[in-house]
């Protein structure tokens, strides 16, 4: 505890607290750039944390740029729906819901709180059992991975949408997109068609970029002509009140539970961000008494998803602080900055320098701090982005979106993929095929192709790996419980003689 | 969304050319050198455009079902959500993918400004390089609000100057981000 | 950023420039030696922001402003994609002739060209010159019953199914490490079990929990665990033992009776087809870099080994190594 508070006396000298300013203004600026999400602005601004020479500097700053991105790619998910990176897709599905409804204070005004709330609880279970749970890392082995992937799909996907066989389609476009590129285990070329862009295979960003950002730009414009020039938010809300009480009440629980699924995924390797966001989404979806309300606009799935987004970058910095260990790309670019200052992150590392974790941590709290007080003054201003005429509006999220892939990959031809992949998302949105799907395939694909196959690389072949360890047999057990569970409500339905009531219980049918 | 005749013929094609796509693509992945066992690269591929073919082909046998028809001869499982599919098409209003307006599913869509627009992005594209950012988005803003809709031109080159030039000299001077410059020296 | 002081030469170059609408496209201005460089020098890191070669790149870039070795502004830009050879392509293609465009490269790129079996190769490239080195770590986790290398590579020999190697990803410097072990203890290098990881973190976290018997890594990347006795480093691969975290030098391969010598090089190229002045003059200024007081500092505060080669003898380690990379990952069967 005191190492926390000597940490905060470091972070709280004015020119700490300046950096920490400087990033979360400078993280919500870039991210809040339609296409260009948290992962094309770190990546993009890391660059700028070379130039400070001092380490706790440049983790305050490199925090607060963070936790801006993140907060400033929500924005935008939700007014514009164009999520730049796969944690805010399911955001962005009743984000601009609300958005289109006139609601768009409200969400906004729960992703902010929601991110600050999971922020700083998450925080905390990082000052306090960062030791215990980074044993969670270091206990997952390929079969258990393979098991968690698995249970993650099954858990979103048993249900994925109204209509299953468009559903099924756009999940297997997903896991198409994922498994083009070098194959990571043997580097052997799938899908790429003899050209080298497809080599690395096709990022996620890119993707998202596509389907989102020029996807959507194109279906506005397809129907423009019959849409009035403005997309003006009626504001139904009271303008004094971000929220009201009922959206306080339907909010506060899916904070909590955000955190509560949010923090443990980001600490496991190759858990990441994304997939706790959809398992969020999913679970408010199912428990909500607002279920109807779900893909019109249902705050729980703003709030449940945000948290979970914001708890996850706590649960990366375990492993990250504690072995050394990044688990996603952020948590990667973030080595590379200790790695900047001859730092190698690792057991040692509270022992060896206190200082700086702990400045680390404390400038998790004052960044949170900064962003809540620096994004809830900006809704009105950012609202107003729906305010211009949509010809302006649009042209400008489609320079943004060629830019942000562009200065990331350094190549015309990515920014030609990304071209390819928004006109199947225009033809997807027009023939109602669900996009995030997509996303999900492509996330969840690769992942478990890659852990299976390691699995039974490192067993020798022995398929008898993935229930010789209780961990591993536990998680496909549950992967068979969630195969049942959404099927319940309908047999007790049927059992009692009333006609299902299951069409509901879907997900990602509005997305 | 569609008329339902016309929705039907549309249906019916993209499902057949998902079909058709998706064999081309297990072909190509069934072909493949290497290893198809369970360790093996190749067998990803195969299985998930088998599941393409598959689904594609169950897509192509729902569109041209005749619509009265009981959902039963599905997989089991499946037939029940598939049903709900068929409940939507009576509710074209509920049926968008992007849940927009509900007089918006009235909307007959047109494709000049879709076209138009790719259009000016693929000339954005190719210019970037050669031009550089800020005269080729200048010209792309310009040119893509005309397509979309945009009668202001004044309000539009105003944009169309400024906002370029504001993202260049913020993008390489503040944040030393390359961004080609092209043929306008800063 | 694009800061000109302009000079007579790079008056005729900003003509030049203006004149053929694209400025990439123009050969560098003025090819005088010691005036190099003469317009702004573009510096490609031919991967994403925060690895090696970035690295590389920003320490030189800084390096170079920092101790005024030119008058021009120096920028670094990223072209990611398949160990280096999507940028090398872009440089082969798009930056033909231009002196003031240079790539940062190394060992990973020469293993990517075989295993991605790009169109482009390396020998198509002005060689310039090679900058810094880091040696490789074989670990295995503490509690391994192998203490030494060569028990290690008997087991590998006589039972190969029962080593789990990982590393980074496939064909890069870690696997090719293995192959090479392999190779002088007599084992087949195809029959390796080596698993890829995308990174050395993920390699960490599945040595820990058991699913590898021995990892292979930078010098660094496990330095941490070794001093917290998580792991232990059974070899370095270098011709002199470093400390990777024991306190003292760690064994190298070569003292364990294995014929084998793998530094992690990364160094700097041209496009094709520039002048023989114009090659002259990027290397003297390399030369600068590298004697200048700024680069000594940065190699100690990375960690980085001198390794430094220029002109003529870069150009033969270059196709040295090109030859021997190629050699092993074809028995691999990655080539």
């Amino acid at each position: 505890m005191s190492e926390l508070l000597g940490g905060f006396a470091t972070v709280l000298q004015p020119e700490y607290l300046l950096y920490a300013a400087i990033g979360v203004t400078l993280g919500t600026f870039v991210g809040v750039l339609p296409g260009i999400g948290p992962a094309l602005t770190i990546a993009l601004l890391l660059p700028v944390t070379f130039s400070l020479d001092d380490p706790i500097g440049t983790f305050i700053m490199f925090a607060g740029i963070y936790y801006g991105a993140m907060y400033g790619g929500s924005t935008t998910s939700i007014l514009l729906n164009t999520p730049g990176e796969s944690a805010s897709v399911a955001t962005a599905i009743e984000g601009y819901q609300m958005a289109r409804r006139g609601r768009a204070k409200a969400a906004l005004a729960t992703a902010a709180i929601g991110s600050f709330v999971a922020g700083t609880i998450s925080t905390l279970l990082l000052s306090l059992f960062a030791q215990p749970v980074a044993k969670l890392a270091t206990t997952f082995r390929a079969a258990d991975y393979f098991a968690l992937a698995l249970l993650a799909m099954v858990a979103v996907t048993a249900l994925v949408g109204r209509s299953l066989v468009r559903g099924m389609l756009s999940l297997i476009f997903g896991l198409f997109l994922g498994v083009i590129g070098i194959d990571g285990l043997t580097g052997q070329a799938r899908f790429t068609f003899g050209t080298m862009e497809l080599l690395e295979g096709i990022d996620v960003v890119v993707v998202i970029v596509g389907l989102f950002a020029i996807g959507e730009t194109l279906y506005i414009a397809s129907r423009m002509h019959s849409l009035p020039e403005h997309v003006t938010p009626i504001d139904t809300g009271s303008s004094k009140t971000w929220l009201s009480k009922d959206d306080w009440r339907r909010s506060w629980g899916p904070w909590l539970r955000g955190t509560a699924v949010g923090f443990p995924f980001g600490a496991l390797p190759s858990g990441g961000a994304d997939v706790p966001t959809f398992l969020s989404y999913t679970y408010e979806k199912h428990r909500s008494k607002n279920r109807a309300q779900f893909g019109k606009g249902a705050i729980e799935g703003v709030a449940g998803p945000e948290a979970a987004n914001n708890a996850a970058f706590s649960g990366v910095l375990v492993p990250l602080l504690t072995l050394g260990i990044p688990t996603s790309a952020t948590a990667a670019v973030m080595l590379a900055a200790f790695q900047i200052f001859n730092l190698q992150p690792g057991p040692q590392l509270f022992d060896r320098s206190p200082e700086l974790v702990w400045a680390l941590i404390a400038s998790l709290y004052v960044g949170n701090v900064l962003l809540l007080a620096l994004n809830l003054p900006l809704i009105r201003v950012w609202v107003k982005v729906l305010q211009i005429p949509r010809p302006i509006l649009y042209a400008g999220i489609l320079v943004f979106a060629t830019l942000g892939v562009y200065a990331a990959t350094g190549s015309v031809n990515q920014v030609f993929i990304a071209y390819v992949i928004g006109v199947i998302g225009f033809g997807m949105r027009h023939f109602d095929f669900p996009i995030a799907p997509v996303i999900l395939g492509l996330i969840l694909g690769p992942m478990m192709e890659l852990q299976f196959r390691r699995a039974l690389l490192v067993s020798n072949g022995d398929l008898t790996v993935f229930v010789s360890r209780p961990l591993t047999a536990i998680l496909l057990a549950l992967v068979v419980v969630a195969l049942v569970v959404p099927y319940l409500p309908r047999i007790v339905a049927r059992l009692r003689g009333r006609p299902a009531e299951t069409k509901r219980l879907t997900f990602a049918e509005d997305d | 969304m569609r008329q339902a005749s016309q929705g039907r013929r549309t249906g019916v094609v993209l499902a057949a050319g998902l079909l058709v796509v998706g064999v081309l693509l297990l072909w190509s992945a069934a072909t493949a050198e290497g290893d198809f066992g369970l360790q093996g690269p190749r067998l990803a591929p195969v299985v998930v455009t088998v599941a393409w073919v598959v689904a594609a082909a169950y897509y192509l046998f729902t569109e041209l079902r005749p619509r009265a028809d009981a959902p039963g001869t599905g997989i089991a499982a499946e037939a029940p959500a598939d049903s709900t599919e068929e409940d939507d098409r009576e509710e074209p209003g509920e049926h968008d993918p992007e849940g927009h307006e509900p007089g918006e599913a009235e909307i007959k869509p047109g494709w000049r400004a879709p076209a138009g627009v790719l259009g000016t992005l693929v000339g954005f594209a190719i210019a970037l390089e050669y031009a550089g950012f800020v005269v080729s988005a200048a010209l792309f803003i310009v040119l893509t609000a005309r397509v979309l809709g945009s009668r202001h031109l004044v309000r539009d080159v105003i944009v169309a100057i400024v906002l370029p030039i504001a993202i260049y000299l913020s993008f390489t001077r503040l944040l030393d981000i390359f961004l080609p410059a092209g043929v306008f020296p800063l | 950023m694009r800061t000109r002081i302009l000079t007579a030469t790079a008056v005729a170059a900003l003509i030049a420039t203006t004149a053929t609408g694209c400025q990439k496209d123009t050969a560098g201005g003025g090819s005088a030696s010691g005036t190099y460089p003469t317009k702004t020098l573009q510096l490609m890191v031919p991967a994403a922001p925060g690895g090696g070669w970035d690295l590389t790149a920003r320490t030189m870039q800084k390096t170079m402003t920092d101790g005024k070795l030119l008058d021009q502004a120096v920028e670094v830009y990223n072209v990611t994609g398949a160990a280096g050879t999507i940028g090398l392509a872009q440089l082969v293609s798009k930056n033909r002739g231009d002196a003031h465009h240079l790539m940062v490269m190394g060992l990973v790129m020469v293993g990517g060209v075989v295993a991605n079996k790009s169109p482009v190769k390396l020998d198509q490239v002005t060689p310039i010159a090679t900058l810094t080195a880091e040696q490789e770590v074989v670990v295995v986790p503490a509690n391994s019953k192998y203490t030494s290398l060569k028990q290690l590579m008997d087991d590998a020999k006589s039972n190969p199914a029962s080593i789990n190697w990982g590393g980074g990803s496939a064909g890069g410097t870690d696997q090719i490490l293995v192959g090479l072990l392999a190779k002088a203890a007599g084992a087949d290098p195809k029959a390796m079990k080596y698993v890829a990881y995308s990174g050395g973190g993920e390699a960490k976290a599945a040595l820990l929990a058991g699913d590898l018997t021995a990892a292979v890594s930078g010098q660094s990347e496990f330095k941490d665990l070794v001093s917290a006795g998580k792991v232990r480093a059974l070899a370095v691969s270098g011709a002199t033992g470093v400390d990777v975290g024991e306190g003292k030098p760690a064994p190298t391969i070569k003292e364990q009776g294995l014929d084998v010598e793998l530094m992690n090089w990364r160094g700097v190229v041209a496009p094709p087809g520039i002048s023989d002045g114009d090659k002259t003059a990027v290397t003297a200024f390399v030369d600068k870099l590298h004697s200048s007081a700024g680069w000594t500092e940065a190699l100690k505060t990375q960690g980085w080994e001198d390794f430094y080669k220029s002109g003529d003898e870069a150009a033969a380690y270059f196709t040295a190594e090109n030859q021997r990379i190629t050699t092993v990952l074809t028995e691999i069967g990655l080539g």
